[in-house]
């Protein structure tokens, strides 16, 4: 039964009482109406008490009818959601089956056995924690932290509901695009609006509140000679009419960034299923209108004292009643007579009202307001016993949007409150916003403001030449009221009172930044919207500075809390990012292939046979290719095509190692440095004309690589002729390898000629596949043996490979992965980007110091030459062998004089980078590459490869990085 | 070799409907040629004299069986059914290079799809006239993609080939959570 559902179908403009909802607080059962909000229906079922407060445990109330409510946080569980805490009561629809906690309370929000706190508050100042717990000093991490954590903290976040991996959430994220992005539906927003779209311009309009009209839709003022609410009808039909503008309800602009980027959260019925705005604009109009200020007085936390604006809200939109009796202190004479007329009207006997000179010195009633008691200016006390105080201390214009790009808000002129300014960068302000709040001048002010934006934008025949307006200021209400005897909350959220705030000045935090974070007072879910301005204005009380001089803390994004669910949008489960397929995905995935993540890409890792465990089946990949011939997926490497009479002279200045030497048909191995002299990247460089080269990045590096090329090629050296062009999914890449390749090659039938002496190692041969499809061929090796990259267009890759099996059966060709390309790159001593070619090193490191050019200038050559990246003392590269003793060098690990037992940070004196077990038949040898310092010369020398996380260490002997066929007379064969 | 090779279809045609609203998506086996050139005054030259008309960077110019789309003022590709890279005039043969099988070229169509992918690319595709084609090199949220499109219902996308599949699945995996 909502006992307090106002009857009449004149109040309750938002809900439909034809379609009630059921849901459940705390366990009771309880209805509501489509269109209410938690804190509607709870209040239509005359409960009060909510929650219960974070550090005191003080019974708590709904205070507002919007984000700004610091009291009525709650858990809300929609249906097949996880539980989602710290929610506004005033913010969450209501819906069918909702389930509703209070926070903050055991065993329950009415007997809140935590309550204590609040009789031993006296200890529990601002700064309690900062100066409590100093003694025994090791008691803070054994005892005290996590003591104080189990009271600390807003809600908690239990998992109930697993979601499927694709769908664990709904929300998601979109873009728009307009000219002139509107904030706020008041009468500000909508007439701004109208003004743009009779001009044809493209408007976004955004409104946090479900329906559009701001506070006019319970404001019952008139515009000309209409109702506001009609008014607000009326326009709302003719924006819907154009095309050029977007409406968007539940949207809070939350951030303002650079470049005219808004961003914006759009909340859905449920919780998870909200979308993330980026809205790019030419211009900003903020029309985001004024919050309500709560008053502060002893006391002034008791469910049942409400901000005046959202008990007439909820009468209004809801057609709730929040009490019976209400006492009004409201500090705008208007808004006062306003709110007197609409609690009468709507049934509520009006008990008393704040006069001037009055000021309240207490309200009683724990659970729910049951008097006020005033002291008049003579010292005379008088009481009104009601069960409902509406309190307004005047409106705080929401301006804080416009400070997330600049630094400080200007104040007005009675510098009590901040304000937007007019135009800040592309933002310009209207309405209550920038503290207009006279409605007809609020409509004159938007139009103007509209137009201004307009002609910025390049509309034509627009004059934006408008007249000063006469400015009236709204009044604030003085705050004289202070008590020694109970609490005068500044900030409900935090439990912030006066006297925490009069404390910490005294303590000698003066700066608003300092107060907010030895106080917390602004911090929280509500953002200190209904409280930092009082908190300034107690500041001034106490210091004797006026507001502005006192000024406000730095507004970031976001204005209000966004789910963390918005902010993933769809990226999410499989989708959290995208996935690379090389052209040999699908053969791969019907040869049974185990496929890896690593980066963007999917690679192909083992391939197992029966049962197989990993190990084997590498063991026998591996074994294939040192006997017989084996295949793998290189396609993911970067291949970029250099093409131009320059191209020659751009590969030099690029590559470290000579270029210009290299003949048509020959490849070479490249290095790549960074302007600092660290090798960048390295690959090969194949000659396909005169003009014309392909070279390849390692797959890690390859977008950055091609990146750094385009910019050097069109920003660097404009000048030169080259034109490059990124063919890394053109061409799949198969290399074939080991003592039987070039058998198996012959069998192709490429029209190449594959002899030795016609194709030798480091060639490249271009040739056509069943005389259409055209093929290139690299005799270059990663695995030491013999070995051909055969290039064929990605979209005829699978097919290839279908027929390379087949002709391959005669020599018992074996697909291998990554796996088995590691061991057989790690026994020949090659490289690789992230292990040995790890950001820190030079050629001098990795012993490739003969490759650098020192006749030619190239990238990264001055800074090489520094003498410490010579320097003796270096990590540098080399071998380490276990022998025959079986034992593993840990990956990863750390090389010592000592073993694990003996060994200091002092002691260490380089890392492995990686490590196999040979793949000699029979051997038991472990071989690794790893950075040693002054490695070069040390080797023969005996150390200690050493885990400290795996608990391993390892007696291993220094020896030459390539461990397997030295003379390199295997990649001749 | 035993059987002759055949170029694979990369995407499978997909159909997706939900709420009476219906997307269709398949793949077009066609011909992509991307051209560099020194200067935009010699691409500006080019463009004239394959579409006879100026196309400016973010143009599109439809000649013969032939599509340009100039991303850059110095880049543009050439999308063809038809065309292969010897057909083109020798001069011009050098600027340009054989992506057909790097690139994967899809076509989706259905009602207001240009507003699926107005919502995620980092684009505006609204500013300019309706009724001419217009392409964008742009961002879907993490996919980079090359757009093209002169109806509401239509598009045209390029986007690299190993990403094609996955940027099916995601855009399937969009319209079935809007």
């Amino acid at each position: 039964m909502q006992i307090n559902r106002i009857q009449s179908s004149e109040c309750g403009s938002v809900i439909d009482r034809s379609r009630p909802l059921r849901f459940i607080f705390d366990g009771r059962p309880l209805t509501g109406f489509t269109g209410d909000t938690v804190a509607s229906a709870l209040l239509a079922n005359n409960i009060h008490l909510v929650a219960r407060s974070v550090k005191l445990h003080r019974p708590r109330g709904i205070l507002s009818c919007g984000e700004e409510e610091p009291c009525a946080i709650v858990e809300c569980t929609f249906p097949g959601t996880n539980p989602v805490p710290n929610l506004k009561a005033t913010e969450v629809p209501l819906c069918e089956g909702l389930i509703v906690k209070s926070q903050n309370n055991w065993p329950s929000r009415n007997f809140d056995a935590f309550e204590i706190l609040s009789f031993g508050s006296r200890f529990l100042q601002a700064g309690f924690y900062y100066k409590t717990f100093l003694w025994p000093r090791s008691g803070w991490h054994r005892f005290y932290e996590k003591v104080i954590r189990q009271f600390a903290g807003s809600g908690r976040i239990r998992v109930k509901h697993i979601g499927s991996e694709d769908q664990p959430t709904r929300s998601d994220q979109r873009n728009r695009y307009c000219q002139i992005l509107i904030i706020g539906s008041g009468p500000a927003g909508l007439n701004a609006a109208l003004t743009c779209a009779r001009n044809g311009v493209r408007v976004v309009l955004v409104e946090q509140e479900a329906n559009f009209g701001g506070s006019q839709l319970w404001r019952k003022d008139s515009i000309g000679s209409l109702a506001t609410d009609q008014w607000i009808c009326d326009a709302l039909d003719e924006l819907r009419e154009y095309p050029c503008v977007t409406l968007l309800s539940r949207t809070v602009a939350f951030g303002f960034y650079d470049h005219g980027v808004v961003l914006a959260y759009q909340s859905g019925q449920l919780h998870d299923c909200g979308v993330f705005w980026k809205i790019v604009a030419e211009r900003m109009i903020l029309a985001s209108g004024a919050i309500e200020r709560p008053l502060v007085f002893p006391n002034n936390d008791r469910p049942g004292i409400m901000l005046a604006g959202a008990v007439r809200k909820y009468l209004n939109l809801y057609g709730v009643r929040p009490g019976q009796k209400a006492f009004i202190a409201v500090a705008d004479e208007r808004e006062k007579q306003a709110t007197i007329s609409d609690c009468t009207s709507s049934g509520i006997e009006v008990v008393g009202c704040l006069e001037s000179g009055q000021h309240i010195v207490d309200v009683k009633g724990r659970r729910r307001v049951r008097s006020v008691t005033l002291r008049s200016h003579d010292n005379q006390t008088t009481s009104h016993l009601c069960d409902l105080i509406c309190v307004s201390g005047g409106w705080t214009p929401t301006a804080q949007l416009a400070a997330h790009m600049h630094d400080r808000l200007p104040f007005d002129e009675n510098e009590m409150y901040p304000v937007a300014p007019a135009q800040s960068g592309q933002m310009l302000a209207t309405g209550a916003s920038c503290g207009l709040f006279d409605l007809d001048l609020v409509l004159k002010d938007s139009e103007n403001q509209a137009v201004k934006a307009m002609s910025q934008i390049g509309c034509p025949s627009l004059d934006s030449e408008t007249e000063p307006l006469d400015i009236e200021y709204v009044p604030c209400f003085p705050d004289r009221t202070r008590s020694k005897k109970h609490k005068t909350f500044v900030d409900f959220q935090n439990d912030v009172t006066h006297a925490d705030l009069a404390q910490t000045i005294d303590e000698g935090y003066q700066d608003i930044e300092l107060v907010k974070r030895y106080t917390a007072t602004g911090m929280g879910a509500d953002q200190g919207k209904s409280s930092w301005i009082n908190a300034v204005h107690q500041i001034s009380a106490i210091t004797g500075k006026t507001p502005a001089t006192i000024g406000h803390t730095t507004f970031r994004p976001p204005y209000t809390p966004i789910p963390l669910s918005g902010l993933a949008g769809a990226r999410i489960g499989r989708h959290m990012k995208p996935l690379r397929r090389t052209p040999l995905h699908r053969v791969f995935e019907k040869m049974g292939c185990v496929f890896q993540k690593s980066g963007d890409w999917l690679y192909s890792r083992y391939f197992p046979q029966c049962d197989e465990t990993l190990e084997q089946a590498v063991d026998r990949e591996v074994r294939a290719v040192r006997e017989n011939v084996g295949f793998v997926d290189m396609s993911t490497l970067g291949k970029f095509e250099v093409r131009g009479r320059d191209a020659e002279e751009f590969l030099s200045r690029i590559y470290c190692n000579n270029v210009s030497g290299l003949s048509v048909g020959k490849v070479r191995y490249g290095l790549m440095l960074r302007e600092d002299g660290i090798i960048f990247d390295d690959g090969t460089i194949a000659r396909l004309g005169d003009e014309h080269f392909v070279v390849t990045a390692t797959t890690a590096n390859s977008d950055a690589v091609w990146r750094w090329m385009t910019k050097l090629g069109q920003i660097q050296w404009p000048d030169l002729d080259v034109a490059l062009t990124n063919v890394s999914e053109q061409w799949a890449s198969i290399a074939v390898a080991g003592p039987k390749s070039r058998d198996l090659l012959c069998e192709l039938n490429t029209g190449i000629e594959t002899e030795q002496s016609n194709f030798p190692f480091a060639s490249v041969r271009e040739g056509v596949i069943q005389s259409s499809v055209p093929c290139r061929i690299f005799s270059v090796s990663y695995s030491g043996e013999l070995s051909f990259e055969v290039n064929v267009p990605s979209g005829y890759a699978c097919g290839f490979v279908k027929q390379l099996l087949e002709i391959g059966n005669r020599f018992d060709l074996t697909p291998y992965g990554l796996e088995a390309l590691d061991v057989l790159r790690v026994e020949k001593g090659h490289l690789a980007v992230g292990r040995e070619i790890d950001g820190r090193t030079t050629p001098y490191d990795l012993g490739l110091g003969n490759m650098v050019s020192k006749s030619k200038d190239f990238i990264g050559r001055a800074l090489l030459n520094r003498p410490e990246l010579k320097s003796h003392n270096r990590l540098q590269l080399v071998g380490l062998s276990t022998g025959e003793s079986g034992s593993e060098i840990p990956a990863g690990g750390v090389l010592a004089k000592s073993s694990l037992s003996q060994l200091s940070q002092q002691q260490v004196e380089g890392h492995v980078t990686a490590s196999i077990h040979t793949s000699t038949p029979g051997s038991k040898e472990s071989f690794a590459m790893a950075l040693l310092r002054n490695g070069h010369c040390r080797h023969g020398e005996e150390l200690w490869a050493v885990s400290p996380v795996a608990g391993v260490s390892t007696k291993v002997l220094v020896m030459p990085p390539c461990l397997y066929d030295p003379n390199r007379d295997r990649l001749n064969g | 070799m035993a059987e002759s090779l055949v170029r694979e279809i990369l995407v499978e045609s997909a159909r997706l409907e939900r709420n009476g609203r219906a997307v269709s998506i398949s793949e077009r086996q066609s011909s992509v040629f991307e051209g560099h050139f020194r200067s935009d005054d010699e691409l500006n030259r080019f463009c004239k004299l394959i579409s006879h008309r100026n196309v400016g960077t973010g143009g599109v110019a439809v000649a013969d069986t032939m599509l340009l789309l100039r991303y850059s003022p110095i880049s543009t590709y050439m999308v063809s059914e038809e065309l292969k890279l010897e057909d083109l005039n020798s001069a011009h043969r050098e600027h340009f290079t054989d992506v057909s099988h790097g690139k994967c070229v899809l076509y989706a169509h259905g009602d207001a799809i240009l507003n699926l992918f107005a919502d995620y690319c980092s684009t505006d595709l609204f500013s300019g006239k309706n009724d001419e084609f217009r392409m964008v090199k742009t961002q879907f949220i993490d996919y980079e993609l090359t757009i093209w499109w002169n109806s509401n219902d239509e598009i045209n996308l390029l986007i690299d080939r190993s990403y094609a599949q996955s940027f099916v699945d995601f855009l399937h995996f969009l319209f079935y959570r809007r």
